[in-house]
């Protein structure tokens, strides 16, 4: 874990230094994506205030889960955000071999090497948004409901980066795959409602099978006082696809055939 | 330094006789593969401190033998050891002592000056401050790489971008660097300081370096040993000096013709190629050879001028892939 934060520390800092290469692309940039993740955040939270609620959801409640999910779309995007595209690239053009020559574990330098400075905006946005919903919703949370928010939503980003572990394995043994990450996209997307809104195997599939409860609704419950124990198999489930993940990377990794002379 | 028995590595290919529509719909239900064996059943041996020059065609099986070497691909079967340590094995500590430079390959950043690359190798590799500086002082002289290290790699001419490549392989003092075409591309002062800095690393740093390249004039100048790969199988190893004395029983006798000759008048003698005004003839050892061809040459040629060489290596490495193309013993 220290190994992958340090490289991350170090791939962040490499992307900071390349996107300050280009003065005014990066001005440019920056302001574009702070602009594009605050306008598209403020449109989503005044397109859920006109919704008077959902069941077991009262609208601001609603508001706080939307605020969680930009949070946790910015974050997974800031730490991956690059990751599919990198992965595609160097194994077709087969650069994928310079992370052999790293002295770490190939896919810790892999998981590291993925991160997108400009997601900083949607990540700054769901802060403000989560931190200003909380203190409308008034008192009532507690040190307890706060870490377990934070476990549920550390657990979420670690389920989302086995996804890409799979989609980086299966890039390695199929080499091209092009409309692969569209599945991963959906993936994504299906985790952008409370898990409420699903019934019957779909609800149990996004609670337990697919864990993406674990990304907004886990994280938002906790928030809200309303963690059940049923939380406790989403992170089970997510541990055990965790577990798959890397044992499907290692098995990839051996057959790995490089590209070019 | 490198002791390889039995290695073998085989990739299954696809193939498709046809180009046909039909054929090509087949294959999405029934497909065929062939197995293509890159390398077979090798046995090598590097010695500690050489520079080892590694030969071979396209398709010889170099890369590959690179990367099992690497530790970025498993032999299908065979052992190795590098100092002690399986690459494909211990591949993370195993890393640490070695140092790759492909030349098609960059491992700098693109927008960035080339210092950037080395302080993230110094983190990745966890090389000392004190230890980094004092590495990229001395390997920044020896490569004369001071001030292009400081400009954006996007900005630097292919021969700058190659002298900033091999520093940034050396940073954590590798005892091993492979050398994957170096000079591919470069002109000839380029090639001239990139061969002087290997020489160089070599003789100081004490590296042992494996050098892969095309160019024959690079392995001439640098390398004391050389192999000969074709087809996966090695046709020489040894050293380069040996080669070239096993070959000089052969003289080239080159001559300029005065006018162009009919290809009739070439006929009975040991010819190489012929050119408008050239013709190149090979003669066996010793002077007898030579007092029966020159009264026949001078009497049935327009000569205007003529050189007798020994073989070179271009020579000998070619001859010795029309062996190994004929089947000849390995």
């Amino acid at each position: 874990m220290r190994a992958f934060l340090e490289l991350l520390c170090l791939d962040l800092q490499i992307k900071l230094k390349r996107a300050l290469a280009f003065r005014r692309n990066f001005w440019l940039r920056s302001s574009i994506a702070l602009f594009h993740s605050f306008i598209f955040s403020t449109f989503q939270l005044l397109l859920y205030a006109g919704v008077h609620g959902y069941p077991g959801w009262s609208p601001e409640q609603m508001l706080l889960f939307q605020a969680t999910l930009i949070l946790w779309t910015g974050s997974v995007d800031l730490l991956f955000g690059g990751l599919a595209e990198l992965i595609d690239v160097e194994v077709v053009y087969g650069n994928f071999d310079r992370f052999f020559l790293w002295p770490r574990s190939t896919l810790v330098s892999l998981l590291s090497r993925g991160t997108n400075i400009y997601a900083l905006g949607t990540v700054l946005a769901g802060l403000v948004g989560s931190v200003a919903l909380l203190l409308r919703l008034g008192p009532g949370l507690s040190v307890a409901g706060l870490l377990l928010c934070a476990l549920f939503f550390v657990s979420g980003v670690w389920f989302y980066a086995a996804l890409l572990v799979v989609y980086s394995g299966l890039t390695l043994f199929l080499v091209k795959m092009a409309r692969l990450r569209e599945v991963l996209e959906r993936i994504v997307f299906f985790g952008s409602f409370p898990s409420d809104a699903y019934f019957g195997p779909g609800k149990s599939a996004v609670l337990t099978v697919l864990p993406i409860a674990l990304w907004a609704y886990w994280p938002t419950q906790a928030l809200l006082g309303r963690a059940r124990l049923l939380a406790c198999e989403s992170l089970a489930l997510a541990a055990v696809c965790s577990i798959a993940a890397v044992a499907f990377w290692r098995r990839q990794e051996c057959a790995y055939t490089s590209a070019g002379g | 330094m490198i002791e390889l028995r039995g290695i073998s590595k085989s990739y299954r290919v696809s193939t498709r006789g046809s180009s046909h529509l039909a054929a090509a719909l087949r294959g999405l239900f029934v497909r065929e593969y062939v197995t293509v064996n890159a390398l077979e059943d090798i046995d090598w041996h590097v010695r500690r401190g050489a520079v080892h020059g590694l030969l071979g065609r396209n398709g010889s099986g170099k890369s590959t033998l690179i990367k099992i070497l690497c530790g970025i691909l498993h032999p299908t079967s065979g052992v190795a050891s590098v100092d002690g340590v399986v690459p494909w094995q211990d591949r993370r500590s195993y890393v640490r002592a070695i140092g790759v430079v492909f030349g098609q390959k960059s491992q700098l950043t693109w927008e960035l000056p080339a210092l950037d690359s080395f302080a993230l190798q110094r983190s990745v590799y966890g090389v000392p401050k004190a230890q980094f500086e004092e590495t990229l002082a001395y390997l920044a002289t020896a490569l004369d790489a001071h001030a292009i290290s400081a400009r954006p790699v996007r900005s630097l001419s292919l021969g700058e971008r190659m002298r900033c490549e091999i520093l940034c392989a050396l940073l954590h003092r590798p005892k091993l660097l492979f050398l994957d075409e170096p000079t591919i591309g470069l002109d000839l002062i380029s090639k001239d300081q990139v061969r002087q800095a290997i020489r160089e690393i070599n003789a100081e740093l004490g590296t042992t370096i494996i050098l892969t390249s095309h160019d024959i004039s690079d392995v001439s100048s640098l390398c004391e040993d050389i192999s000969l790969l074709d087809r996966g199988r090695f046709l020489y190893q040894g050293k380069l000096q040996s080669l070239l004395e096993l070959h000089s029983r052969q003289k080239v006798l080159r001559v300029k013709l005065a006018r162009p000759v009919g290809e009739c008048a070439l006929n009975g003698f040991p010819l190489v190629a012929t050119g408008q005004y050239t013709a190149t003839l090979t003669l066996a050892e010793g002077a007898a050879p030579l007092r029966e061809l020159l009264p026949k040459l001078l009497e049935e040629l327009p000569v205007e001028d003529m050189s007798v060489e020994s073989t070179q290596l271009d020579e000998v490495v070619k001859s010795l892939y029309r062996q190994g193309a004929c089947g000849a013993p390995r």
